[in-house]
Parts: structure tokens; sequence; C-alpha cells
């Protein structure tokens, strides 16, 4: 049996978890969110990287889908290699395919 | 001399301003809005993590994605924009109000029919804390902290203690740690944290960042350069314990200890400010007791979430964007574990049916009743479950029955239950 504490939504709902038995969880995001958790746990990851650009010394960015909890120093260091040169919009792909994982990261600010 | 003229005047751009700014002009007003900074989007521009918008947009978003939205609703609209541009004055005239501001053209003056205040709030300092020693550098907010991360793309510390759980302090935890800081610690003064549980989880738990809570920060140490702290713990009625104190050598300070409504305009105007929220006492609309000036988002009191900050820009700029019907205001009485109560008035001359209230607890309750009462008569109710001071909870009390005779109460009480 564990106790987790959803991270979707503020809810912050308590679930319980006990072998097929989920509890606990107010909607079914919640559900989802304690298999995942319980069985390969995953995030989605925020970070910035640096550009050219002196209006925008840091872009902000993240993955578009979650990425696994145990990969997320991995992806941070590849991250501190990027530079960005291009003006980019957000949405746009910085970093694609990471880990062949199937997840990008993209851009979640304009370089005006 | 720069000569403005404008049905609404917006003062900030953040959530609630944007949205105010874009209520207004799709109900055809004529808007100005001002920005002190050089860019839209206030504090959400430093908020690079995700967890915004999904009241709003069942999607969640990072802050500058958030800004975005209404940022390009606006820059696409008939609002006239001034960025860089510092309001200094804000006087009543004979019909409406008189900004004066600077900016790089020089001063200049607007003349609105309406203003809406969006100014945010502001984040307590180490001066509005008592912390002993020395005065290095090293000691920041964490919104500086942000600041410096997010957006010029430096690191301020390698080691740092953290004091206060709120939830700026708790994401700085987990983003000062990813980008390879260490975070000796946590530090709360209270018995419980200051945040959002799944904050506490997802920020500390998942990276293994201790949380101390009934513990402060008692001094400083260090000349130039912060070079460690003393901490102790508290006790019940945070009391500092002498004999727990521990020095822990760290480069920099961060504090969390709270946001405080800015009202530093409203207070030009004389606005009546409510002691519990420390923002203007307001009607459901988010007008003042002043007509014909608003008072929206973090400025009025402080939210969890954007969503909502955006919601009561939308409400103003609507309402705002009518004629000003004389008010009737009756003045509801809180009772039980309310911390604070808004609206603070109901316009009960208003055409209203179902209007937004917001209000927080004084301390944790599993298991609570809310109750708005006219006299004896109940008009609205509902149980909650898990109610916290650090939650904001948010209802729709249908005012359509009340008139100028009621007297209306606000009842927040636990129930037991065998």
């Amino acid at each position: 049996m564990r106790e987790l504490t959803c991270i979707v939504c503020p809810n912050s709902c308590t679930i319980t978890v006990d072998g097929d038995q989920i509890t606990g969880n107010l909607c079914n995001k919640g559900r989802d969110f304690a298999i995942s958790e319980t069985t390969n746990p995953t995030r989605t990851i925020t970070s910035t990287v640096v550009t050219t650009f002196d209006s925008c010394p840091a872009l902000s960015v993240r993955t578009d889908k979650e990425i696994a909890f145990d990969k997320i120093f991995a992806l941070i260091d590849l991250l501190k290699k990027v530079k960005v040169t291009k003006r980019v919009k957000i949405g746009d792909i910085v970093l694609a395919n990471v880990f062949n994982s199937g997840v990008n990261v993209i851009a979640t600010k304009n370089i005006e | 001399m720069q000569q403005f003229n404008t049905d609404i005047l917006v003062i900030g751009s953040g959530p609630a301003g944007l949205s105010a700014a874009n209520s207004a002009i799709s109900q055809g007003a004529t808007v100005i809005i001002v920005e002190r900074e050089r860019s839209l989007g206030g504090i959400l521009k430093q908020c690079i993590h995700d967890g915004f918008g999904l009241v709003r947009y069942g999607q969640k978003l990072t802050g500058p994605e958030y800004a975005q939205r209404d940022i390009d609703v606006l820059i696409h609209s008939s609002a006239t924009i001034l960025l860089s541009t510092f309001v200094t004055s804000i006087v009543k005239s004979e019909h409406g109000f008189i900004a004066e501001f600077v900016n790089r053209q020089g001063a200049g003056n607007i003349r609105a029919n309406k203003i809406i205040f969006a100014t945010g709030c502001r984040e307590r300092t180490s001066k509005q804390i008592l912390i002993q020693g020395t005065n290095p550098s090293g000691v920041m907010t964490a919104g500086t902290a942000q600041h410096y991360i997010n957006l010029q793309g430096l690191m301020p510390t390698k080691r740092c203690v953290i004091l206060g759980s709120g939830d700026i302090g708790l994401i700085m935890a987990r983003r000062l740690t990813l980008e390879g800081a260490k975070v000796v610690g946590v530090y709360e003064i209270k018995a419980t944290p200051s945040g959002l549980t799944r904050n506490v989880v997802q920020c500390l738990n998942d990276y293994g960042i201790p949380l101390y809570l009934s513990h402060t920060v008692t001094r400083v140490f260090g000349a130039d350069r912060l070079t460690a702290v003393e901490i102790c713990r508290v006790d019940e009625h945070m009391k500092v314990i002498p004999d727990t104190a521990e020095i822990i050598e760290c480069d920099a300070l961060i504090l969390s200890v709270g946001l405080i409504p800015e009202t530093e305009m409203h207070n030009q105007l004389s606005l009546p400010i409510d002691k519990n929220t420390s923002g203007a006492i307001v009607d459901q609309h988010f007008m003042t007791l002043m007509d014909n000036c608003y008072s929206v988002g973090n400025a009025t009191h402080v939210n969890d979430l954007v969503d909502y900050v955006s919601q009561s820009g939308e409400i103003a700029g609507k309402h705002a964007s009518c004629s000003c019907q004389p008010r009737f205001f009756v003045r509801p009485k809180l009772n039980g574990e309310l911390a604070y109560f808004i609206p603070q008035v109901i316009d009960v001359s208003s055409s209203d049916k179902d209007i937004v209230c917001y209000f927080r607890s004084k301390r944790d309750i599993k298991r609570a009743v809310i109750t708005v009462k006219d006299k004896d008569k109940i008009v609205y109710t509902k149980r909650l479950n898990n109610v916290k001071p650090t939650e904001m909870q948010r209802i729709l009390v249908d005012i359509s029955k009340l008139d100028n005779t009621s007297i209306v109460s606000v009842e927040l009480e636990e129930i037991c239950e065998n």
C-alpha cells in the first residue's frame, strides 16, 4: 500500500494505491497520475537555455510531454549545452526527441 | 507634454491588467494600459514553471505562455499600450481621474473616466522580518532570485538556505537544485507549510530537499557577502528556543515570507483598505468604495491561482465598460473561522444573480460548512473538505433575493461528526 499526493492540480488529493485499488482521487486524472507514479514516474520539466540575444539572455523552455523522472538531471545537462542563435516563438522546438523518448523541448516565450 | 483621454485606464499589465483591458475592449470601451516595465506580462514573465491555466484553459501552461495568450489579444486590439511608463500620481477630477506619468518621452497625463488598479503584490523583504546581524549581500527575496535565474540567466548562489515555505520559495528550491545549487533546507516558522501541498511534494520531496517546520533564521553573518546564518527552533507560540541555535554556512538566504497587495496608488485616493486582506475593499465587480475606481487581482487579495486573478480582471473590465449606476451596499458580517471574505461589500442594486466570492479560513479544518444568511434565512450553504488558510476557496452565491433591507452574514464553521 502506498499513499501519494496528487500533483495534477491544486486540490492535492491524497491517493491511496493498494494493488489494483486506487482511492482518494477526486477525478480520473488523479487515477492516471497514481498509476504512472507507482509504475513509471514522469514529470514535465521547465528550465532555461542561453541565447545570443541581448534582449533575451535566458529563454524559458519546457518538455512538450512528461519525461521519466530519472532522466531529469541528464536533461538539464543537455540543456546547458544549448545556445539559441535564431529567433524562436512559443512552441518552437529547441531540442528534438531527447533520449529517443519522443519528447521535445520547446520554447515557452517569443524572442522579440 | 503627452496627453491622453480614455474611458478606462488600466494600471499594470500582469494577468489582472491584461484581462481587465481585454474584457473592457471586447465590450466596446476605449482603454489605455500603462506598464512600468519594458514588456507586458508582469510577474508571469519570470514564472517559467508550469501549472498555470488549468481552470481557465484546462491546460498546464508556463507563466510566459499563459501571459502571451492575453498579450496576443491585447496587441491586436484598439488598446493604447504605454510601456516603460510609470504613474507618479492619481487624483480624482470632476468627471473621473487624472493620472500623471513619466517615461522616456518625458512627463504626461491621462484623463480617464474610470480606473482599474492591477498593481499586483510585493514580496515581504528582510526589512519586514526581524533578523539580527550584519548587512551582507546575498539576502534576497525568492522573486529576486527567480528574476536572476529565469530572465537574466545568472546564478545568485551556490549554497543557500530558504526561509519561508511560500509557493515561490518552494518553486525556487527546485529551480536552484536543478541549476546546480545546493539548497540546504527550507525553514518555516509555522508548524505547517505555507505553500500548496502539491508544491511541497513536487518541489521538495522529489529532490530530497528537507523542510524544517517550526524553525526560523535568527541571525546572518558576513561582511560583504553572506557567509552563514543561524537557525533556531521555535515553540508553539513561534518564540525562539535559544539553546537550539545552529550555524549553517551558505552564500545566500532566500526569503519566501509572504506577499502583500501593492496599494500605494490606492492610498493616493484614500481608498479604504481591508485589514484582513491588506488590499482595497471591493464589491462583487471589484469596484472599490469610490465609484468608477476598481482594484483587481493580487492588488486586492493575494490569490493562489492566476486563473482567478484573470477572472477578477475580466469581471471588472466588463463592468467598467458599462455606465455606473448608484450603488447600494450591504456589508456581510463575518463569523466563525473566516480569515477574510471577498467581496467585502455587496452592491444589491445590481441585477446580478450569481456572484463570485473568495475566502480563506483562519486554520486547517477537515470538514467545514460555509453559510451565507440574510437575517435568519439561508441564502447559500456548502460543505467543504480540507479547508486550509493556504488554499483559497471560491463559491458562487445567488444574490438576486438580497435587497437594501438585507442583513447579510457569512459563517465558516467546523462540522463535528461521529
